[in-house]
């Protein structure tokens, strides 16, 4: 099914339904790609092995509503940062997270890997891969590069190698969430085998593997108090009225211009 | 070409009735180039974003004149519209590191191998348009840009474009500065002027220096349509675009647009970004 027209927006928007989260600390580091999950409350247990997540996973917020045979939709957010500074609030279908990688092997690591198969997007196109810092590793610069299989099932794809480690860039703070590039013509990550750094950052710390696929980016630019967002007048809202998987592990990343926690619901509805 | 109808048409199809295969399509780049850091920008200069390593992957250095597309590696990659049905932007947002302006284009000819040292003319698409536009042909709104792809020397010099403007009149020139600090390094992207009372380009057929610049490097030259402009006021916020309410207007997407970034920095600090486009087909 589909909205008709603005009334039928406007009746859906009046339901109300919305999942909401709140955090115990701050995004990791003003600038860079953060994940919020670590400092939900309650929190998730740093993973052991690669885990499959969804709707009932704490890296989720909630509660997510049941859907029939419809379409679950994002209508909109209400988000109040805890101080002074911007942020780009991004939502995020969080596929799989694993743990137990090392800021100081140099070897082709492969704990808790191959992350564990896809329940959703499960091709991987439009799947991005991330390293999830759970504790800060070291402060020594080094480059890492991932051993993934692509959209199309191809299997060794290396990625560019990547700046990793050096807390004083966010590189290194648990709760960052450092962007894997992909090669050259890759769409998408179906999975993620090994991981290797170029040179110790000096601290063995605790990072891991997580496949995310991007749903909407809401713009909390006003700088304080509590900020509202709906998917035709407010605008700062890409993705509005995106479709949400039934069993999505519907989660938030962030970029701020400072480092803040953000509490908010995220106004979802069956159409 | 098939406009929307109103703003229920919009949220119709957005969420998907009508066939308007809603697509919100998100990217991000990392600060490298091929693996490697990439080169610092300059402060309220043009830095291409077209190599940066991230997802896209970054694009190669062109070795002859080409009309890239959306599946050229580098790009942006949308999905072509499905049936008879156009592709219409409805909304863009860009989250970088560093502040600056972001300048959303279709790239629609590129190439690179000129050299730094040469003071004849260089070819671009010679007289007889070689590889001629195949998207906005007509050449209204295209700009051009010399983009660096390695290190240029440190003499600077006078760069001259001969071209055919949006009227069909061949034989244009106009000039800009390159080479020295600022106008040689690597991503360097700097806008070419256009002759008095044009408007656009259809063709470009060659660039001349007035003198070497003492390294030949390795330049190139693009033509480009803008498609959107994002401007990010601070480090860290979002900057965003929302075509259903703002300027200018609902732009249409050519099925086989190469969508790239032009980056214009607040501080000379190479940027990292996340960002998403948003669309609907009609």
């Amino acid at each position: 099914m589909a909205l008709a027209n603005y009334d039928d927006y406007l009746a859906k928007l009046g339901e109300n339904r919305f999942a909401d989260f709140q955090m115990s600390g701050t995004f990791a580091f003003a600038g860079r790609l953060c994940f919020a999950s670590r400092v939900f409350l309650p929190a998730p247990a740093t993973p052991t092995a690669s885990v499959a997540l969804d709707g009932t996973s704490d890296h989720s917020i909630g509660p997510m509503p049941a859907v029939g045979g419809g379409r679950l939709s994002i209508m909109g957010a209400r988000l109040n940062p805890s101080g002074i500074g911007g942020q780009a609030v991004i939502l995020v279908d969080m596929l799989n997270i694993s743990g137990g990688l090392s800021g100081t092997v140099t070897t082709p690591q492969t704990t808790n890997l191959p992350t564990t198969p896809l329940t959703r997007f499960t091709s991987g196109e439009g799947v991005m891969a991330g390293l999830c810092i759970f504790t800060t590793i070291g402060n020594t610069a080094t480059t890492v590069a991932v051993s993934y299989t692509n959209q199309a099932g191809t299997p060794g794809r290396i990625s560019p190698a990547t700046a990793i480690g050096v807390n004083n860039t966010g590189n290194a703070a648990a709760g960052r969430m450092i962007a894997i590039p992909l090669e050259a013509g890759d769409t998408g990550v179906r999975s993620v085998e090994s991981v290797t750094l170029a040179g110790t950052t000096s601290t063995a710390g605790n990072f891991g593997v997580c496949l995310y696929k991007p749903l909407a980016m809401l713009a909390m630019n006003d700088f304080q108090g509590a900020q509202v967002f709906d998917a035709i007048s407010t605008g700062g809202f890409i993705g509005a009225l995106a479709e949400v998987h039934p069993d999505a592990c519907l989660s938030i990343f962030g970029i701020g211009n400072v480092a803040q926690s953000v509490a908010g619901s995220i106004i979802l509805a069956e159409v | 070409m098939a406009a929307l109808d109103d703003l229920s048409d919009l949220i119709n199809r957005q969420t998907g009735g009508n066939n308007g295969t809603p697509d919100n399509l998100f990217f991000h780049k990392v600060p490298r180039v091929a693996g490697v850091a990439a080169t610092a920008p300059v402060a309220g200069r043009g830095c291409s974003l077209w190599r940066y390593d991230g997802m896209p992957a970054g694009g190669a250095t062109p070795t002859v004149g080409e009309i890239p597309t959306r599946t050229t590696a580098g790009a942006v990659p949308f999905s072509a519209p499905g049936g008879a049905r156009d592709k219409h932007l409805i909304s863009a947002a860009i989250a970088p590191l560093v502040a600056g302006v972001f300048v959303l284009y279709d790239r629609l000819f590129h190439i690179g191998g000129l050299s730094g040292v040469v003071t004849t003319a260089q070819t671009v698409q010679g007289t007889t348009p070689t590889p001629a536009l195949t998207r906005n042909t007509g050449g209204a709104g295209n700009f051009a840009f010399y983009e660096v792809y390695s290190l240029l020397g440190t003499t600077s010099t006078t760069l001259t474009m001969t071209y055919t403007d949006q009227d069909g009149n061949t034989g244009q020139t106009s000039a800009i500065n390159i080479g020295a600090t600022g106008f040689r390094e690597e991503t360097r992207a700097q806008r070419i002027p256009l002759a008095a009372g044009d408007s656009g380009i259809r063709a470009i057929a060659s660039v001349q220096l007035t003198a070497s610049t003492g390294t030949a490097g390795n330049f190139g030259i693009t033509i480009a349509r803008p498609l959107a402009v994002i401007p990010v006021g601070s480090a860290g916020v979002m900057g965003w675009r929302d075509y259903t309410t703002g300027l200018p207007g609902i732009p249409m997407i050519d099925p086989n647009a190469c969508l790239s970034l032009l980056f214009i920095p607040g501080t000379a600090t190479a940027t990292e970004l996340f960002g998403a486009l948003g669309f609907v087909e009609k």
